[in-house]
């Protein structure tokens, strides 16, 4: 069996514009999303100007349907929206050699805006949440 | 590193939109108000830190470990229910 590429055809591949950046690439602003597993658990966040660069995201529900970040105002604004239903979050996961050690960042999900395309990284204020939980338990 | 001192109520600025205000200090440690436009993040440095080496960790993963993981999910994740495929306690001795 093979695994799908991301391929031109995915029908939900977007750009995405970063209002900040992701931390530690502070050049890399513009981003496509794209859907990397036909049953949609995966999607691959591709810098537009460094293609090499990219990030596994996954909507957290998928594997944590308990997680439910607060959208609070500073949010809504730096996406330009005013409604909560328009902003989703993804969880960047960190793959490693073995899928026991994947792992995702719930302390600091992408948010963005379904209307405005707007996104960013936010770092919630529970400390109790992990940039690396892991995916299996 | 330009290291000033202010007294409580007093502020600095940092380009022309960042105001950094001493709100109170007591003991070690300072409390600090920072204003900055909506494009700048602000974080206690350690957090970010933490932030930087979780992106880059996670950062352009290698395509076969991606593979192996969706290969692994969509065989599906979240079938596991609380209670089953846990090993029996060990009760012995």
């Amino acid at each position: 069996m093979t695994v799908p590429h991301e391929t031109a055809h995915n029908s939900d591949q977007s750009l995405l514009e970063f209002v900040e950046p992701i931390a530690g690439f502070p050049s890399e602003r513009t981003f496509s999303l794209t859907g990397i597993d036909e049953a949609g658990y995966f999607h691959s966040l591709r810098a537009v100007d460094s293609p090499e660069l990219r990030f596994i995201l996954s909507e957290p529900v998928n594997f944590f349907p308990d997680y439910a970040p607060k959208i609070d105002q500073r949010v809504l604004a730096l996406l330009g929206c005013s409604d909560a239903e328009d902003v989703v979050f993804y969880v960047i996961l960190s793959v490693a050699a073995s899928l026991v050690d994947a792992t995702a960042n719930l302390r600091a999900p992408i948010a963005m805006s379904l209307s405005t395309r707007r996104a960013a990284q936010i770092v919630l204020d529970d400390d109790a949440l992990s940039f690396r939980e892991p995916l299996a338990r | 590193m330009l290291i000033l001192t202010r007294r409580s109520g007093e502020s600095v600025m940092v380009g022309d939109d960042v105001v950094i205000t001493v709100f109170e200090v007591r003991g070690d440690s300072v409390r600090i108000g920072i204003q900055a436009p909506r494009s700048v993040a602000v974080h206690r440095e350690e957090v970010y830190k933490e932030l930087q080496a979780a992106n880059k960790q996670a950062a352009s993963p290698d395509e076969e470990a991606l593979q192996a993981l969706v290969i692994s999910a969509d065989a599906g994740p979240g079938r596991e229910t609380p209670g089953t495929d846990k090993p029996e306690k060990d009760t012995g001795s």
